[in-house]
């Protein structure tokens, strides 16, 4: 089975168990020490009790593409289980790699010669890099969760269609080391919770892009 | 034909100029593979460095060396060349095909580093029996290299 199909297929297991009844979301806004917005930040829910009820019906296939010598995306955050496939729209070979202890593995990747998916089964953060191209980082964060979501340059991250519950809110950036716990959160039934996070993260280099010359 | 030389003396002539053959082989015949008359691997891995420093500064083959890791290169050049010299090393690295793809290497850019390479070779005192051997293995790499 290729990955669209076994996406299409986990998407319609999660839709026919899925519950309508109960859509709340979580409306974060992340910031740095300063108060400044901080783009790139993963925010995630963590359910206090194991979900029962819904789930969201949409995952979508995630790819870590290699453009220009870049990763692309460089931040990104995937439910643990979830198979990402490395695909090399450069012309040239990349070989994508990663020591972090929630998933060792190298992956060479050839012009066009398309790889298999990577499988992250264990929560955690990957710090990906290309031993061809030692510039080249990207960062990966596997949750224990379908409720994450990456903020964007205004530092806004929403979390939607969560089932009423207690969730522990937690968050993260390349310039801190380890996610950081928010507070626990109490999810009424259809609520919208807004929440503002102070991240004290570290200036990170090579999230902003690459100087054009080494 | 009557020979000037007596048969004596030149059977005598003859032997010591194959002791003499023998004795000037003697000292390599354990190894005289291309790698140990280079000067082994040390030197083989400085002229691997020299080279991949030379190819990724030079204007007219930088090109293709951007944002790339040269350490590494170094590394599994230096590997290469001790391998197909019968030097002690197995070459772990890609083909010389799957490196090059993609990368639309012309022949001036190729016979850029083969000049490249000359230069360093005689830099090194590598004389030019061992440079044309070395060259002449690298040859056959050239349809994997050039690409337009």
């Amino acid at each position: 089975m290729n990955v669209i199909a076994r996406f299409a297929l986990i998407a319609f297991l999660l839709g026919a168990s899925g519950s309508a009844a109960s859509a709340g979301s979580i409306n974060a806004e992340v910031v740095d020490a300063s108060g400044k917005p901080l783009e790139n930040a993963i925010v995630y829910a963590l359910p206090r009790t194991p979900a029962t009820g819904s789930k969201p019906v949409e995952i979508s296939p995630v790819k870590i593409d290699q453009i220009d010598k870049e990763f692309v995306p460089r931040v990104s955050a995937i439910q643990t289980g979830t198979p990402v496939a490395f695909p090399n729209s450069d012309n040239i070979r990349h070989q994508v790699y990663s020591f972090s202890p929630a998933k060792t593995f190298t992956l060479k990747l050839y012009s066009g010669q398309p790889s298999e998916p990577v499988v992250f089964d264990k929560p955690g953060l990957v710090v990906l890099g290309c031993n061809i191209h030692d510039h080249m980082v990207a960062w990966l964060l596997i949750v224990d969760t379908p409720w994450f979501v990456r903020t964007n340059a205004a530092g806004r991250a929403n979390l939607k269609n969560l089932p009423a519950g207690s969730y522990d809110l937690m968050a993260w950036h390349p310039g801190v080391a380890e996610p950081v716990a928010t507070g626990a959160l109490e999810l009424a039934e259809d609520a919208s919770v807004d929440r503002r996070i102070a991240l004290a993260a570290a200036e990170v280099p090579r999230l902003s892009p690459a100087p054009a010359s080494e | 034909m009557r020979s000037l030389i007596p048969d004596s003396i030149r059977g005598a002539l003859l032997a010591a100029t194959v002791f003499v053959a023998s004795a000037a082989h003697g000292d390599v015949l354990r190894d005289d593979s291309l790698y140990t008359r280079m000067g082994g691997g040390e030197v083989i891995q400085s002229i691997a460095n020299e080279l991949i420093d030379q190819a990724s500064s030079d204007p007219r083959t930088g090109r293709t060396w951007h944002k790339v890791t040269l350490s590494r290169v170094k590394q599994f050049l230096g590997e290469y060349l001790c391998s197909i010299t019968g030097g002690p090393c197995t070459y772990t690295g890609d083909t010389m095909q799957q490196i090059h793809a993609g990368m639309n290497i012309d022949e001036a850019e190729m016979f850029a580093v083969v000049e490249q390479l000359r230069e360093i070779l005689v830099l090194h005192g590598i004389p030019l029996r061992e440079r044309n051997e070395l060259l002449a293995l690298l040859a056959p790499s050239k349809r994997d290299v050039v690409t337009r």
